[in-house]
C-alpha cells in the first residue's frame, strides 16, 4: 500500500514535474512547504484548490464565515449541501480538498484573523496567500509578513477586475509602501456592493498561485516584480512596475511600526463587515460557549433559533439576525451600526 | 496633461481620459487635487487618495514630480474584494 502511494505520487505530479521550472526538485520543495491561506471565499477556494492539487505539503485555511447560496457562482469548492448546512467555509473547503489530494495536510481554522491571533496563525508559514476581502486584514498580514520575514502574495478582485502583487519583505516594496493609510469604511468597492464574476476571481487566484509555485519551488528569480492589474470586461491587462515603490518612510517596512498587530485592550472587538449590512463582534479573549444551552435559553424566551454543530442563529424580533459561534464570535446582520450590534451582543451574551 | 482613469473613478467621472491644465513641474498629488476640484463628487476625493499613480507603466507615489516630458498619467484604484 505504501509502495503504491509513492508510485501514485509520481503519477499524480508527472506533468507538473515534467515542466522544467518545477522538476523533481521543485516538487520535493512543494511537498515540504507550509502555506497559510487567509480567507476561504472566492480567492481562497481557488488558491487552495491549486496548491493542494499541486502537492504543497501543508495548507492552513483560515476563514470566519459560513457557506451561503450566494457564494456558489464563484466559490468552486462548495455545493448546495454545504450552503443548506451552513457549514463553515474553512471546514467545507478542507473536506473537499482532502478528497482531491489525501497525501497533503489541510488544516481548516474557523476563526476571524485578528491582531490577537495573527502571529500565532501566520508566523510558522513559508508563504502567506491573500484570499481576504478587506484591506484591514491585508494590513494585518503585511505586518506579520514584514515583522517575521515571511513572503505574501496580495490578490484582490471585484466586478471583472483584479490585481495581484508579490511581497518579499526586505526586498520588494511592502503593501503599506503603496497604501500607507487604511481606507475609510464604505469607500471601497466590494463584491457585495459591485458584484463579481467567477472568471475574474480565477484569473486573480491563478496569477497568485503561479507566483506561489515559483516561490515555493525555488525559482525566486522568476517572480513578478510588477503589480498585475486586469479588467476582463474591458479587455485590459496592465503591469505596474514597482522597482521605485519601496519607501524609507513606510510605517511597516521602513519604520518597523506594526500598528495592526497592537491589539488594543478592547474586550470586545467590533468590525463592520465590508460591503454588508452586518457587524462582526468578537471577544478579545476567546470563549467556549455551549450553543445548545444558549439556543434553548433564547427559544424559551420565544426567539426562533437554529443550531448546528458550528453555530447558532437567532432571528430576533427587531429583524436583526444574530449568528453566534462557540468561541464567542458573533455576526449581527441587518445593521451597519456598531453600537446597535454591540447592544444586541451584550443583551444576548452578557457584557 | 492627460490623465487616464481606471475602473470606478472613470465611472464616477463619466470618462476614461481627462485633460487637466497644470504647470509642470507638477506632482501626482497635485493632479489628484485638480481632479477632485473638477469632479466634485464626494466619493471621488477619498477614492483618489487611495489611487496608485503610474507613468509609462511604472508606479509613482503622490510626491513624484513630473516634468514636461510626461504626457500621460494613469490613476488606478485599489482592488479590495476577494
Amino acid at each position: 500500500m505504501e509502495q503504491a502511494a509513492w508510485e501514485n505520487r509520481d503519477a499524480r505530479y508527472a506533468r507538473q514535474m515534467q515542466f522544467a521550472g518545477i522538476g523533481r526538485e521543485g516538487q520535493t520543495r512543494l511537498r515540504q512547504a507550509k502555506v497559510v491561506i487567509v480567507g476561504a471565499g472566492a480567492l481562497g477556494t481557488a488558491l487552495s484548490n491549486h496548491l493542494v492539487r499541486a502537492g504543497v505539503g501543508f495548507v492552513r485555511l483560515i476563514d470566519r464565515d459560513v457557506v451561503e447560496l450566494g457564494n456558489l457562482h464563484r466559490q468552486m469548492l462548495f455545493d448546495e449541501t454545504d450552503a443548506a448546512r451552513l457549514l463553515p467555509k474553512a471546514i467545507a473547503a478542507a473536506r473537499k480538498l482532502r478528497t482531491i489530494n489525501s497525501q497533503v495536510t489541510v488544516e481548516p481554522v474557523f476563526k476571524d484573523l485578528n491582531a490577537a491571533n495573527a502571529e500565532a496563525l501566520l508566523g510558522d508559514a513559508d508563504l502567506i496567500l491573500d484570499g481576504t476581502d478587506n484591506f484591514h486584514t491585508r494590513f494585518l498580514i503585511n505586518d506579520v509578513s514584514v515583522k517575521h520575514g515571511i513572503p505574501w502574495i496580495y490578490g484582490g478582485v471585484v466586478g471583472a477586475r483584479g490585481a495581484t502583487m508579490t511581497i518579499l519583505p526586505g526586498e520588494t516594496p511592502c503593501f503599506r509602501c503603496l497604501y500607507p493609510h487604511a481606507p475609510a469604511h464604505g469607500t471601497m468597492e466590494t463584491c457585495d456592493t459591485t458584484g463579481v464574476i467567477g472568471p475574474a476571481v480565477h484569473v486573480t487566484a491563478s496569477l497568485q498561485a503561479g507566483e506561489a509555485l515559483k516561490l515555493l519551488a525555488g525559482a525566486r528569480e522568476k517572480l513578478n516584480a510588477a503589480m498585475m492589474i486586469f479588467d476582463l470586461w474591458e479587455n485590459r491587462m496592465d503591469r505596474l512596475e514597482l522597482a521605485s515603490a519601496k519607501r524609507d518612510d513606510c510605517p511597516a517596512c521602513g519604520a518597523g511600526h506594526f500598528s495592526f498587530l497592537d491589539a488594543a485592550a478592547e474586550p470586545l472587538i467590533i468590525r463592520h463587515m465590508c460591503g454588508k449590512a452586518a457587524i462582526s463582534l468578537f471577544p478579545a479573549e476567546e470563549l467556549a460557549l455551549n450553543l445548545e444551552q444558549w439556543a434553548d435559553r433564547l427559544a424559551g424566551a420565544g426567539v426562533r433559533v437554529q443550531v448546528t454543530k458550528y453555530l447558532a442563529r437567532a432571528y430576533l424580533e427587531s429583524g436583526l439576525v444574530l449568528t453566534l459561534f462557540p468561541d464567542g464570535r458573533a455576526i449581527v446582520q441587518g445593521t451597519e451600526d456598531p453600537a446597535r450590534a454591540k447592544s444586541v451582543y451584550v443583551r444576548y451574551l452578557g457584557a | 496633461m492627460n490623465v487616464l482613469l481606471f475602473a470606478e473613478i472613470a465611472e464616477i467621472a463619466g470618462t476614461r481620459v481627462v485633460s487637466v491644465d497644470v504647470e509642470e513641474p507638477v506632482t501626482i498629488g497635485q493632479i489628484k487635487t485638480k481632479l477632485a476640484e473638477r469632479f466634485p463628487d464626494p466619493r471621488l476625493k477619498e477614492k483618489l487618495r487611495l489611487c496608485l499613480g503610474a507613468v509609462r507603466e511604472t508606479y509613482c507615489s503622490d510626491d513624484t514630480v513630473l516634468d514636461r516630458s510626461v504626457e500621460e498619467v494613469a490613476l488606478i484604484p485599489p482592488v479590495s474584494g476577494g
